[in-house]
């Protein structure tokens, strides 16, 4: 039997944050005790009522339990993290979600993330998931997080630039990660884990019934 | 939180273990009918009388139960998400036998059959009885196809013994709230 949502939540406190992107922050929390989860799985922040949720990048068993924020639209949340004292205790709820790996199959995986959508693929890296095609999308290179530790834990990484970017080098796939399971990914069968935003979900299911029928699609969608 | 995702639209939708299948796969029909059972359910104590608190604790566990039994039939034999879901026992099963002895204690003996009907609470019980036999009825596809094609599905036979003894709890909570609530069973007079 694998992690259940316990009822009830932990309290932890943060342990650390830094700047890994522009708008990008990476902040830390001190594994409560009794807290497990699968990677790829969430916890809800319980701020008096309000509440946001975000995907572990850490992994299973470290001491601390470690998130990334896109801090780009200013909320009650991203507000809170930046200004808070280390040591300060957040309320969390889970672990949450059913966006788990589902072991190696005769089905090739296709990892496509938008943004700070790539946070349960680093999850998965960093647990040993290997083999993986990674497709991560973002408007300006200066935002691919995590590149060393994609890089070292999936077959192949594609970062897919989807806006013109003077400098950006010729290592990346000019277009949306749309663009590129349209007109790149060679037909088959797969298994397809999206996680992003509504809009790339909308359009990437679409082409994966239209394209790689028989394929499996596991979705965790963000709020826009 | 937006609810809409708009991948479905096209006619498919994604089971839990992650295969796109069209939304008329057996599957989708047997845990569409248990969300349809567990719809009526709810409509069963919305209509219930404001001193049977009990009996809506009650039937809010069997919505929980129908939510787990929904997510096993929305998962494939042997998916890693089925590691996520609360195994579904034979438990539920002995919880229901003891609430239809606890109800039928109070309850005068059936000797003719009955029609359905009386107080509203009672209507949607029996209602939620036949939407329960038709999911019933269609679990029992699924889990002949699965046998066939897996030889397994522990779970879904579990499953289905609940349903079969789910009919029969809602039967009673019919005969219970007509009883409690004064209305006299309308008998069957060929």
């Amino acid at each position: 039997m694998g992690t259940v949502n316990p009822k009830g939540g932990f309290s932890a406190a943060l342990t650390g944050r830094q700047w890994i992107a522009p708008e990008i922050l990476e902040f830390r929390l001190r594994r409560p005790a009794g807290f497990d989860f699968i990677p790829g799985q969430f916890v809800r922040f319980d701020m008096g009522g309000y509440q946001r949720e975000y995907t572990m990048i850490s992994k299973q068993g470290d001491a601390t339990i470690d998130f990334c924020i896109d801090v780009k639209e200013p909320g009650h949340f991203s507000s809170a993290i930046q200004a808070a004292d280390i040591g300060a205790i957040f309320k969390i709820i889970g672990p949450l979600g059913h966006f788990i790996h589902q072991g190696t199959t005769a089905r090739p995986a296709v990892f496509v993330a938008t943004g700070t959508g790539v946070a349960p693929f680093v999850a998965f890296c960093r647990t040993g998931v290997r083999g993986a095609l990674l497709l991560h999308g973002v408007g300006d290179p200066g935002r691919l997080i995590y590149r060393q530790v994609l890089r070292d834990g999936v077959q192949s990484y594609v970062a897919c630039i989807s806006r013109e970017f003077a400098g950006a080098g010729g290592d990346h796939f000019p277009g949306r990660v749309t663009r590129y399971l349209e007109s790149q990914l060679p037909p088959g069968t797969y298994d397809f884990y999206l996680c992003g935003g509504r809009a790339m979900i909308r359009d990437a299911v679409a082409i994966i019934d239209r394209r790689f029928d028989g394929s499996r699609l596991f979705v965790e969608a963000y709020n826009d | 939180m937006k609810i809409y995702t708009g991948t479905g639209d096209r006619g498919k939708t994604s089971l839990f273990s992650g295969e796109r299948v069209s939304k008329n796969n057996p599957r989708i029909e047997a845990y569409g009918d248990l969300d349809e059972l567990n719809s009526v359910i709810g409509a069963v104590m919305a209509a219930l009388e404001k001193n049977q608190q009990p009996l809506t604790e009650e039937l809010r566990s069997v919505q929980a139960f129908l939510l787990a039994a929904g997510a096993w039939l929305a998962t494939t034999p042997g998916a890693a998400s089925g590691r996520l879901l609360k195994p579904f026992t034979g438990e539920p099963v002995q919880w229901l036998e003891a609430a239809i002895d606890r109800m039928n204690a109070s309850l005068p003996d059936l000797k003719q059959f009955i029609l359905p009907g009386g107080h509203l609470s009672a209507s949607l019980a029996h209602m939620a009885r036949t939407v329960c036999r038709r999911t019933e009825r269609r679990t029992i596809e699924l889990v002949e196809r699965e046998d066939a094609a897996t030889g397994a599905a522990e779970t879904l036979r579990n499953i289905l013994v609940f349903l079969n003894r789910l009919s029969d709890y809602l039967f009673v909570v019919a005969r219970y709230c007509n009883h409690v609530t004064g209305h006299g069973e309308i008998l069957w007079e060929p």
